[in-house]
Parts: C-alpha cells; structure tokens; sequence
C-alpha cells in the first residue's frame, strides 16, 4: 500500500475515495415516529418496540434504524420500562 | 389538588387463576379510588409469558390502569403494592408532561426523506433523464431571443 508511489499510489488515493462510497450502500432510512406522527411511545406497545430490538436484545442505534435523535431518546426509555416489566428481554443467547 | 396523568402496570402472580387475579386487581383499584384516582384506562392485558424470570416465576397477569390522581396518590398505592405477595412487580410513569410535549413536537416536525437512496446505481440512471432534458431547453432558448 504505502510501498508504491508513482503513478498506481496517485491514482489509487483519488481513485479509492469514490470506490468507498460507491460500495457503501445506503440504505432507505426514515424516522417512523416522525412519519407516523407517533407523539408519544407507549412502552406497554412491545409489537412496536420489539422493531428497535434485535435478536440480541440491544437498542437498535440510530445509524441504522434511522430514528431522530429525539424519538431515540424516548424510544430508550420506552424500551428500558417494558424491560423492567418483563415484558422484553434484557439480555437472550 | 393537582392532577397529574399517571399509567401504572401492574404483574400479578401466576398462581392466582383469572379470578383471583381479577380480585387482586380490584383491590388495588379500590385503592386507587380511595385516594383519588380517576380512571381514563383500566383494561386487562391478559396472561403472558415473561421474557425472564421473576421469582421463578415465568408468566404473569398484567394490568394497565391510566388515571389522573392527586400527588400523593401513587406513594400510598405502590408502598400496598411492594407489601402485596400477590404483586411480582409494577411499575408507574407519570405521563402526562411526555405525551405532551411529545404530540408538540410530532406536529412541528416533518420527515426528512432521504436525497439519495443508492450510490452505485443512481450515477447512470440519473443520465437518461438529463439528456431529453437538455433538447427540451434548447427550443427555450430560441424563443427568448426572439422576443
């Protein structure tokens, strides 16, 4: 990698740059609370919340579901208390 | 005095069958209304599974009430509620200030849709369109200059 330094590394280093994001693909990501217009998240509703909760029972972040920092935040708690009731997992194997 | 919004649930022990779940529940509803409760949601969310264990427990009747109470409503309810062997556990928000100011905050804001979905395949899909584009600006062109 850094060994050549002719032609191949000059136009290896403007030319990987867009490769990278090329092959990044992107997903189609929008807040659901913000398009359905879900003002306030129920932590009683585990059919909504089990969305956010994959197999290993963490938090979905947001870079991945797309959720707004401040559904996010409400989200989290709203998982936390369905925890607390037993009514999601804290931890599964 | 002031009423506040709270929703409390409740898990009852398994060993009660439904009506002597029901006959838990009531009690603590009759607890509610002695300090002052009023009642907007009182509905059974039936038996379910625990996702863990609960003092080796792994099912449990849940109870949902919604109710505006005075202040000192809920600290008199939940000091009977950890007393009750029946109880495994329960839990109260007060949610009035949240839906608040969360409905607030769903009618300001609007979606933002994403600007562009794919990157590989998008570059050359997005060529097509631009080519009918620019004859069609051409005739534009002629026009302007005429006038």
């Amino acid at each position: 990698m850094s060994s050549s330094h002719g032609s191949s590394g000059g136009s290896g280093g403007p030319a990987r740059r867009p490769a990278k994001k090329k092959f990044f693909v992107r997903r189609k990501r929008v807040c659901k609370f913000t398009v359905e217009k879900i003002g306030y998240i129920d932590f009683k509703d585990v059919k909504l919340l089990s969305q956010f909760v994959p197999e290993r029972a963490k938090i979905l972040p947001r870079r991945i579901s797309g959720t707004s920092a401040f559904y996010q935040r409400k989200l989290a708690t709203a998982i936390k208390r369905a925890r607390y009731l037993a009514l999601l997992p804290y931890v599964s194997d | 005095m002031s009423q506040r919004l709270y929703d409390m649930v409740l898990l009852v022990t398994p060993e009660k069958d439904e009506q002597g779940a029901a006959a838990v529940v009531d009690e603590f509803r009759k607890l509610l209304l002695e300090n002052g409760a009023q009642f907007q949601k009182d509905e059974s969310m039936g038996r379910r599974r625990l996702a863990f264990t609960i003092k080796k427990k792994n099912e449990a009747t849940y109870h949902n009430f919604l109710f505006n109470a005075p202040a000192g409503c809920v600290k008199e309810v939940e000091r009977k509620l950890g007393l009750s062997e029946n109880v495994l556990r329960y839990l109260t928000v007060r949610v009035d200030e949240e839906m608040r100011h969360g409905q607030k905050v769903a009618k300001r804001t609007k979606p933002r849709l994403p600007r562009r979905v794919e990157g590989a395949g998008e570059p050359s899909a997005f060529v097509p369109p631009a080519a009918p584009a620019a004859p069609a600006a051409e005739p534009g062109e002629p026009a302007r200059d005429e006038k």
